[in-house]
């Protein structure tokens, strides 16, 4: 009978419907109320110890990741300060515009290997993770400026590099996704690298700067993994001494 | 009665779930605060080059807001990068020092006393166990040189 679909009237019962009704009358008797009491009351906690363990999770795993970048940008603007002096071009004579009197900064070189090194040394220093190796996720990218254009150089997965000179330093973005999909083409994370807004709020002039982005790390917070990428930015802040 | 019974069984687990809830949320609040506040001191310092007495004096105040915090709680440490990339012998950082672009300051703070989420889970009878609030940053001085650097 309590499978059946029946319909009283204008009001149609279903199975279902019966059963809860049941077990209604089964919580509201006196007898034998106390185990409903308990499997309900059990039931909450269980769910409540659900929502606190995954709320947990989500706020060890925020912490690691606030952390991991904020361990990239003391990284970066350390980085960037490697200059390379033998690569730039120095010297009060080639440091001064000759018909205005103007300090030029173009032509000085970040030193993509040490940059690389120090890097790595200023992330481990802040962030010292148990079960996270960044060297083979890490992609940096120096800009400098020669004759109005933008030359570049890719670092990736500590070996492989990748030097290009660009006419206008919009298209520096475009380049280091290309690079990333070069360098990583079985990578299961699709995401891209933004620095251009649009071409007012284009961060990257013609300067020298460094680029620095983590691919698909792993970070584990009370106990699922979730991969991630982050990315960070730094001028190096030049100036010419007399 | 039988429902009175489980009221004895349920009512104590709800209220151990909801102080460990309790604890833990604490903990990571504290813990968020302390790194930002040292976070804040290093850009400070990155920027700037130097910390200042007061500097110092602001950061206990802030620090011994969320647990505490004596001076020999506070380490700060300076020193140069080397030329391979690493950092090596870093050394006591005396206030108000202003260290020059390229250099290296660190700062780490422990608070004296063990977290009461440490203390709920009974970590306390193992020293390496015991969970305390702690944050680290080291940064490297990018100020520009006022002589031009």
């Amino acid at each position: 009978m309590d499978n059946e679909i029946r319909n009283i009237g204008n009001i149609i019962c279903y199975p279902t419907e019966n059963k809860l009704k049941k077990a209604v009358r089964i919580f509201q008797s006196e007898r034998g109320g106390g185990f409903g009491t308990i499997f309900l009351g059990l039931a909450a906690i269980l769910l409540a110890f659900v929502v606190f363990i995954n709320i947990a999770d989500y706020s060890i795993f925020t912490y690691k990741r606030n952390a991991i970048s904020k361990a990239m940008d003391y990284a970066v603007t350390a980085a960037a300060q490697q200059i390379n002096k033998t690569q730039s071009i120095v010297g009060v004579a080639n440091a001064f515009d000759e018909d205005t009197g103007e300090k030029l900064l173009e032509g000085v070189e970040i030193d993509i290997d040490m940059a690389n090194r120090t890097f790595l040394t200023m992330f481990y220093e802040n962030y010292k993770p148990d079960d996270l190796s960044i060297a083979n996720n890490l992609l940096i990218c120096a800009t400098s400026t020669m004759d109005g254009k933008l030359r570049y150089s890719i670092k990736a997965d500590t070996e492989q590099k990748l030097d290009g000179v660009l006419d206008n330093p919009v298209l520096i973005e475009e380049r280091i996704n290309q690079a990333m999909d070069q360098l990583w083409p079985d990578t299961e994370d699709n995401s891209q690298v933004y620095i251009i807004g649009n071409p007012k709020t284009n961060m990257i002039e013609n300067g020298t700067y460094l680029f620095a982005y983590i691919k698909d790390i792993k970070i584990t917070g009370l106990y699922l993994q979730r991969q991630i990428s982050l990315s960070s930015f730094a001028g190096a802040k030049l100036e010419r001494k007399l | 009665m039988n429902k009175i019974y489980a009221f004895i069984i349920i009512i104590p687990l709800i209220a151990m779930l909801f102080l460990k809830s309790m604890t833990f949320y604490e903990f990571d609040t504290k813990q968020r605060y302390i790194k930002n506040t040292v976070d804040s001191v290093a850009h400070k310092v990155m920027i700037t080059g130097v910390l200042t007495v007061s500097d110092k004096e602001e950061l206990m105040d802030k620090l011994r807001k969320l647990s505490d915090f004596e001076d020999e709680d506070v380490s700060l440490k300076c020193g140069d990068m080397q030329s391979d990339g690493t950092i090596t012998g870093l050394y006591e950082y005396v206030l108000g020092n202003v260290l020059d672009r390229g250099e290296v300051f660190s700062i780490y703070v422990q608070s004296k006393d063990e977290s009461t989420l440490s203390r709920m889970e009974g970590n306390s009878d193992n020293e390496n166990n015991k969970l305390f609030y702690k944050a680290k940053a080291i940064c490297r001085i990018e100020k520009i040189q006022p002589e031009g650097g």
